[in-house]
């Protein structure tokens, strides 16, 4: 969930988005200043301007790239080049800048909005994007399909995520959302969160549970939520999420921010290099699942001071089953991250459980 | 009866006299005729039985009043007289007995209090006339259609091997078109009688063992389609829940070149709907009996279809069709996402919301849409058991306020259904939350919990586990309602099944329950009682729930560990542990639920986890179960020595000497590794000479 609340849209409108900065990944960073420019002339563009030549901007991009892929093999395609896979997708990440800019403050307010009622510029963003991949389909028709459904169950055939003790029902994790702000002047936003998992069913790739935000900024509610995750077994669920206002370039964008995707190339993601042995390798240490939430279970939508209409990009770390959390919404802060830990109350781990009759 | 009757007559209606004066001399003509029974003239009493049987067919009254007048007796002496030169006697005698049984369960009731099954059973011999034969196969039909009649006449003899000759039109030799019919019509009265004698699996086998499958088989192909239906419903008992039967039914060689789920699967695309339904049901029984083998998606594409396309029938096809449904589908998730995808949901919800039912009340005036309502529920319930999507579809259909309203029905078959509908529906840890919080579920169910069918009760029980869990917004209610007390007092019940849903309850109910919560259960159950539950002598599950109930107790905070060693006191705590790990290791599920047990004490504090190193016999079964095959089991043994290996405690005393202990006993040097590795992993400071111990040993 996020705190609608605690922002009021002018913020938006006086100063260059700081979440962009803040978050961006360790391998994109050394484009920090193309980025920033990018987010200078973004902005400007869309204030001056309507939507049509910003994302006239994209397209032209994003054909470029789609030649590049035709002529050059994506290993060989040194790294440091302009067009590099950081850069691209910082691009394709900026419109964040204009959503925000875009944003009523009742939208925002909205935590139940209907995920068909989106901004005509998110849908032609997207629009966009699709096309992108389509691109990729046409140019190489076999990697294509690896991309879209890539990381699916065809390919990787028989997998078999093995569980793990953390994730079970009756298993409790305490930690923090964060909101991340570069502004000098603002102090990071944080929030405790409690999280218990209450169903998990390694078959159907299903985990329920519920969230707890504990002290949420201008609220004095604790405010309980009730999610429902998918686990990304490569057979129920695959990386991509289709689906909450997420494409391929913003899944990739979170899942880029866990350490198991950290050295591995954004395009090659894409282009489904992924490969069962390298999926089989990260599963044995982390789980990744998306969590959305479904409703409020303790205070009506408007007491809870928070939406919940975007959607968690989660990994759960096998050894010690800390949680790491992107949360994903088109009209909130990017990236805010969630941290967790098992809850200890004793000295140790205990576990203790229940069944449906 | 009958004389009261006149009274009444005359108190309410004194005009109608003419009436009452009819009646008075029709009454004085059936004295009379069974008086005429004893005569000593064959053709005086052919002709008072012939009188009877027109007045009683299709007449209740009629049948009650000759009942009153004691004549079931006097047919029966009929046929203990050895002469039987008249045979006109009998058949007229048994065609009597017959209507009697079609009158109800009180006149079979009746007929076989004055041993009338026997005799008729006799007539039913090859060397008899054909018309005697079908005649008491008839009225064995009838009598049989009773539950409650005594079946075991039948098996002594050679009455089921003069049963399944029948079974072959041809054994009584027809020469005519008529007797032709009448043979293919007593054949049909045999397979009709087999498949009434089917309840146990014992009598499966004793027909199975007199020759009854290749002369079913045959008669399927027989050409008559109630012969046709009568074998395929005989079929379908004897398979009934019986793999080795169904097996030898699929595998009989039938007069045609067909196999018989060949032939079946022509007939459940007769144009009749009987024929059709029974088909379908026959073919249910085999593919529950796992054999149906290389057919299988005939099942999914051709049974399943028809059953539900037979929904839109009347009577008593549309009545049956969902019983059948929900017998097919019940435990196989592939089924129940094809029915999902039929549109069996909202035909069945429609007769849940809409029960009337007027054109088949013609002897039980209530019975047939109770009927029809117990069956849709019962098949809305098997939907909905083992998928999300059945259960969504039944909460769109919007029937929960229904489902609701049935759970204080008349009839416990419905009460039973709905509250099996719940049950299913309270499997979706959504639906719960929501759907059954808004339709107040929780109170209505809670008073099944006493309600006077035990089937009821149970059903009720087992959906209340799942009511009682914590993230359920209605276990606050239940509690209320005095929850813990009345499953308390269920524990107690002497039926296993009733036991064991409500120890499964009592579990849930403190699965991450606060402490107060704990200690409110066990201060209603008794320490005591769950240590006898934890050995209950009668079903192994009931074990394993009380363990259960024991780990999730044991489970979080310290306080709640020492709460259960003040409960229970140590050395009784660790001497059902070590009893468990002794004496049931090769049962898993109840290992794993003592590992867990141990595994939440070794969370406690010094105190709690030096009660588990001070049992050497503990302690190497945990470490046996280390290598055990079951990869669960081991997961848990590991947790069991992190647990007992993690402690804030710097010193390390206690470490060194748990860790002394494993070594020096069995040399798990990888084992111990990964632990640290686990331990640091969590941040935990050990003292370099820890590691440094470890390596040099």
């Amino acid at each position: 969930m996020f705190a609608a609340n605690d922002f009021e849209p002018e913020f938006y409108y006086t100063s260059p988005p700081p979440d962009l900065i803040s978050t961006s990944d360790s391998d994109l960073e050394e484009h920090n200043n193309v980025q920033e420019e990018d987010i200078e002339t973004g902005n400007t563009d869309t204030v001056d301007l309507p939507n049509g030549r910003h994302y006239g901007d994209y397209n032209t991009i994003n054909m470029d790239l789609d030649g590049e892929y035709t002529s050059e093999d994506e290993e060989q395609r040194p790294r440091t080049t302009p067009a590099s896979p950081g850069h691209t997708f910082q691009r394709l990440a900026d419109p964040y800048a204009t959503r925000h800019y875009h944003r009523s403050s009742s939208q925002r307010s909205r935590g139940f909005s209907p995920l068909g009622t989106r901004f005509s510029s998110l849908r032609r963003h997207n629009a966009i994007t699709s096309s992108f991949l389509t691109q990729h389909v046409k140019h190489n028709n076999e990697l294509g399909k690896q991309a879209i459904s890539g990381s699916g169950s065809k390919e990787l055939g028989q997998f078999h995520l093995p569980e793990s003790s953390f994730l079970r029902a009756g298993m409790s994790f305490t930690g923090t959302q964060n909101l991340m702000n570069s502004q000098p002047q603002q102090r990071d936003e944080e929030w405790e969160v409690k999280v218990t998992v209450h169903y998990v069913n390694y078959k159907t790739g299903t985990v329920i549970g519920l969230m707890e935000a504990l002290n949420v900024p201008n609220s004095s509610n604790t405010v309980v939520t009730y999610w429902e995750g998918e686990m990304i077994d490569f057979v129920n669920h695959s990386l991509w999420t289709d689906k909450w206002n997420s494409s391929p370039e913003i899944d990739l964008q979170h899942w880029k921010k866990f350490e198991a995707f950290r050295h591995m190339d954004v395009r090659s993601i894409i282009r489904g290099a992924p490969t069962r042995e390298w999926f089989q390798e990260a599963c044995q240490k982390y789980i990744f699942m998306r969590w959305k939430e479904h409703y409020f279970v303790n205070v009506t939508a408007q007491e809870s001071g928070l939406t919940i209409a975007g959607f968690y990009y989660i990994c759960i770390r096998r050894s010690d089953g800390a949680i790491e959390g992107y949360y994903f919404d088109p009209v909130s802060t990017p990236y805010q991250k969630l941290t967790l830990k098992p809850l200890l109350e004793g000295d140790g781990i205990s576990f203790c459980d229940y069944s449906l009759n | 009866m009958d004389q009261e009757g006149y009274l009444y007559n005359i108190a309410l209606f004194p005009l109608s006299f003419t009436f009452i004066i009819v009646e008075t001399m029709n009454s004085l003509k059936h004295n009379q005729a069974v008086d005429e029974l004893n005569s000593s003239d064959p053709a005086v009493r052919v002709k008072a039985l012939r009188f009877i049987k027109n007045n009683i067919i299709g007449n209740k009254t009629k049948k009650d009043l000759y009942i009153q007048l004691d004549v079931i007796p006097k047919l029966v002496k009929f046929f203990k007289s050895k002469d039987t030169t008249d045979s006109q006697v009998q058949i007229q005698a048994a065609i009597v007995l017959g209507s009697f049984a079609y009158g109800g369960e009180e006149n079979v009731t009746e007929i076989v209090k004055h041993d009338a099954i026997k005799p008729l059973l006799e007539c039913i011999s090859l060397k008899n006339d054909p018309r005697l034969i079908e005649a008491a196969a008839r009225a064995l039909k009838a009598i049989y259609k009773c539950p409650t009649a005594d079946k075991n006449d039948i098996f002594a003899d050679y009455h089921l091997r003069d049963l399944i000759t029948l079974l072959n039109p041809d054994a009584l030799h027809p020469k005519i078109d008529r007797e032709r019919i009448a043979s293919v019509h007593t054949a049909e009265l045999a397979a009709t009688i087999i498949a009434r004698c089917c309840d146990t699996n014992e009598q499966q086998i004793q027909i199975a063992s007199a020759g009854a499958f290749p002369a079913l088989v045959n008669l399927l192909t027989c050409g008559f389609s109630k012969a046709q239906e009568a074998a395929l419903d005989a079929l379908a008992y004897l398979c009934r829940e019986n793999p080795e039967f169904g097996k030898a039914i699929v595998e009989t060689k039938s007069e045609t070149s067909d196999s018989p789920v060949k032939i079946m699967l022509n007939l459940i695309q007769d144009k009749s709907p009987t024929m059709r339904l029974i088909a379908a049901k026959c073919l249910t029984h085999l593919s529950r009996a796992n054999a149906i083998g290389e057919y299988s998606n005939d099942i999914t594409l051709i049974v399943l279809p028809t059953l539900v396309k037979l929904l839109d029938e009347k009577g008593p096809v549309r009545e049956e069709a969902p019983h059948v449904l929900a017998y097919l589908i019940r435990d196989n998730e592939e089924l129940q996402k094809a029915a999902c995808d039929s549109d069996a949901v909202p035909k069945l919800a429609d007769f849940v919301t809409h029960v009337v039912d007027q054109e088949s009340s013609y002897y039980d005036p209530v019975g047939d849409g109770d009927k029809l309502k117990e069956n849709a529920l019962m098949a809305l319930a098997a939907i909905s058991s083992l998928t999300d999507d059945g259960r969504k579809l039944v909460v769109e259909a919007k029937i929960i306020p229904h489902i609701v309203a049935a759970m204080s029905h008349r009839s416990y078959g419905i009460r039973a259904a709905a509250c099996q509908c719940t049950r299913s529906l309270s499997r979706s840890i959504n639906i719960l939350r929501t759907s059954l919080v808004d339709a107040g579920i929780a109170t209505p169910l809670f008073k099944l919990l006493s309600d006077e069918s035990t089937d009821v009760q149970t059903t009720a029980c087992a959906t209340l586990c799942n009511l009682v869990l914590d993230f359920s917004p209605m276990k606050k209610t239940i509690m209320e309602l005095g929850g813990i007390e009345k499953l308390v007092e269920l524990v107690r019940s002497p039926d296993n099944t009733l036991r064991l849903n409500a120890i499964w309850a009592l579990k849930n109910l403190v699965y991450q329950a606060e402490s107060d919560v704990k200690e409110a259960v066990m201060k209603v159950l008794t320490y005591q009682t769950m240590e006898t539950l934890i050995s209950d002598q009668e079903i192994v599950e009931v074990q394993e729930q009380a363990l259960n109930l024991l780990r999730n107790l044991a489970c979080t905070k310290q306080i709640d560990i020492e709460e259960v060693f003040q409960g229970l006191g140590e050395d009784r705590l660790m001497n059902i542990i070590e009893n468990k790990l002794c004496w049931w290791h090769e049962n898993e599920e109840i290992i794993k639920q003592v590992l867990f047990v141990i595994n939440n004490i070794a969370t406690g504090n010094e105190r709690h986890k030096s009660a588990i190193m001070n049992r050497p016999t503990i302690l190497t079964r945990i470490l046996n179960y280390m290598g055990h095959t079951n990869p669960e089991i081991r997961v848990i043994a590991v947790w069991v020595l992190i647990n007992l290996l993690w402690t804030e405690d710097k010193s390390a005393s206690m470490y060194l000497n748990i860790l002394n202990i494993i070594i020096m006993r069995f040399l798990l040097y990888d084992l111990i590794f990964f632990n640290l590795n686990f331990i640091k992993a969590h941040k935990f400071e050990f003292k370099n000479y820890v590691i440094w111990d470890l390596k040099i040993k």
